[in-house]
């Protein structure tokens, strides 16, 4: 029986790659409609593997006029959660799905957590928490301060979630 | 009741079978992860008239070992080496995810009951030793085979955990008492009995407010027995003593924690109790009492931070009453119904290593009262 289990499992895991917007592109479709915004023409401006996708999206003038990022992040894991180590940035064995949209000044207009693995540090996902980033810019906010304080048992996801989002405004 | 179980599997496999199909294309190094936890414990117990060695032990040392099948799939161990000289294993599952915030968690899991038991590591707890209720009435570190699933309500900031798992075994080499709960018969995933349907575990928190998470736990079967295994059923002789050996178990624990910047307090209430009492003891010459609980308060102040350094005291009150409901004819033991104050200070130099030191005052309605001194160190990376 365990073992009709695991060949099961198996099954269920021996696709072809798939890309992170093939996956969320519904969500980030529902965000540019909701806010009555064009998503006609998106380009990738970062592609990190299957973990990191980063889109500038242009209007009918090809004047970039947003952003959006689906990216998976480094995660709290087991046995400790208290510091993102730089192994830990790019580390994903244990990670969360992030969704952020930007204006075209790198504002940050909306930023969800689309999906959390890990069984630690999930309290990123709490809505409260998430919308201290609303209208921070990635660029000045994140030099200029010490970004938002990190919640207290979700270090490594704090932390990790404000350096995923500093690294969009060098791209 | 076969037809019952075929149809658990049937829908087991219908819901792992709609599992996302979407691979996770991770370098080979990044599939693993190891980390490891451990202790260091020095404690001296201090009574009027009495003397006692102190007492220094290498509490445990934990190996946790990760592999990341796929992007959906997980695998996590823990090996634990207590004591110096005792090897256990003390988690050892797989986490498959079936869908948005809904995972299949299976193997030997940790039971999701209060604060301490699922977050163990020294860094967690302020004193030395993890606080008495969290051992004497929640078992940490609690963990039976079970199956279930586990996820995230992120639209309600809500975290659920629901198990079937084994329960603890009340009759064989030991069995229940007043003095140490059920801690001396977890099972620990070692050639587990299972005498009669599994229990339910369950917990859900709620992590909505600032700084502030809030829990709920429950624990709710029969406990398991060795009496009548592979005697006939119809002999009711047999049938009796086997159902004398067995009590049915139900545990809650609420607890809640607030953290912002130095400043963190937690707390903790537990009750745990026992049907079926009176048999039982005349049966195993035991003396269980129908309730337990328990209820800690800890408050924690980081009076120094700079980067991965810091200081912090502590204070936790603790009251236990381990005989909070007895049977007729069950004779109250006024020492476990006692009061711990935990004073204490913990050094961080840097993030992964904590140096503690505490001292305890325990009292107790039978006034045989004694202090302890505790320091300890822990590592995590």
């Amino acid at each position: 029986m365990v073992l009709i289990l695991f060949l099961i499992l198996a099954q269920v895991n021996g696709g072809e790659s798939e890309k992170l917007i093939d996956k969320y592109f519904d969500k980030v479709k529902d965000y540019y409609e909701d806010h009555d915004l064009s998503l006609k023409e998106y380009t990738v401006l970062l592609e990190d593997k299957t973990v990191k996708e980063f889109y500038s999206v242009k209007n009918a003038k090809n004047q970039v006029e947003s952003y959006f990022l689906i990216s998976q992040v480094a995660a709290c894991s087991l046995g400790g959660c208290t510091s993102l180590d730089e192994k830990s940035k790019t580390l994903s064995s244990e990670y969360f799905d992030l969704l952020v949209i930007l204006d075209e000044s790198k504002n940050i207009q909306y930023l969800k957590i689309l999906d959390y693995f890990s069984d630690y540090g999930y309290e990123v996902t709490s809505k409260r928490y998430l919308k201290k980033f609303k209208n921070k810019n990635v660029c000045s906010f994140f030099e200029e301060t010490d970004g938002i304080d990190a919640i207290s048992g979700a270090t490594v996801s704090s932390q990790a979630l404000e350096y995923t989002l500093s690294l969009l405004c060098e791209n | 009741m076969k037809s019952l179980r075929y149809s658990i599997y049937f829908l087991l496999f219908s819901v792992v079978i709609q599992g996302q199909n979407i691979t996770f294309n991770l370098d080979s190094d990044q599939k693993h992860y190891f980390k490891m936890y451990g202790e260091v414990h020095y404690s001296q117990k201090m009574e009027d008239n009495i003397v006692y060695n102190a007492e220094l032990d290498v509490q445990r040392l934990v190996s946790v070992y990760g592999y990341q099948f796929s992007r959906n799939t997980q695998f996590v161990a823990e090996i634990e080496y207590e004591h110096a000289n005792e090897i256990f294993v003390e988690q050892a599952w797989v986490k498959h995810k079936l869908g948005k915030g809904i995972n299949l968690k299976a193997g030997l899991i940790l039971v999701p009951m209060g604060m301490v038991n699922e977050e163990h590591e020294p860094n967690f707890f302020y004193s030395v030793d993890r606080p008495f209720i969290d051992k004497n009435i929640v078992p940490t570190t609690w963990r039976e085979i079970g199956l279930g699933i586990t996820g995230l309500l992120t639209d309600y900031s809500l975290k659920y955990q629901l198990y079937a798992m084994n329960n603890v075994l009340s009759f064989d080499d030991s069995t229940l008492s007043a003095g140490k709960g059920i801690r001396s018969a977890r099972q620990k995933g070692s050639k587990v009995v299972l005498s009669g349907l599994p229990s339910i575990a369950g917990k859900l928190e709620y992590y909505g407010f600032s700084d502030t998470k809030f829990g709920i736990s429950t624990y709710v079967g029969n406990t398991n027995t060795t009496v009548g295994n592979g005697e006939a059923a119809a002999i009711d002789a047999i049938q009796s003593e086997r159902d004398s050996s067995i009590v049915s178990m139900a545990m809650i624990s609420v607890h809640g924690t607030y953290a912002r910047g130095p400043f963190s307090i937690r707390t903790q209430y537990s009750l745990l109790g026992f049907g079926k009492t009176e048999t039982y003891n005349n049966y195993a010459s035991a003396n269980i009492p129908k309730m337990m609980h328990g209820l800690y308060t800890s408050i924690g102040y980081k009076f120094y931070e700079k980067e991965d350094e810091f200081w912090r005291v502590f204070a936790r009150y603790s009251k236990i009453n381990q005989q909070l409901q007895l049977n007729e004819n069950q004779t109250k033991e006024d020492k476990l119904d006692q009061s711990i104050i935990t004073v204490g200070l913990n050094y961080s130099p840097t993030n992964g290593v904590i140096f503690k030191s505490d001292y305890q005052i325990y009292t107790n309605k039978a006034k045989s009262n004694y202090n302890q001194l505790n320091l300890g160190v822990g590592i995590w990376f």
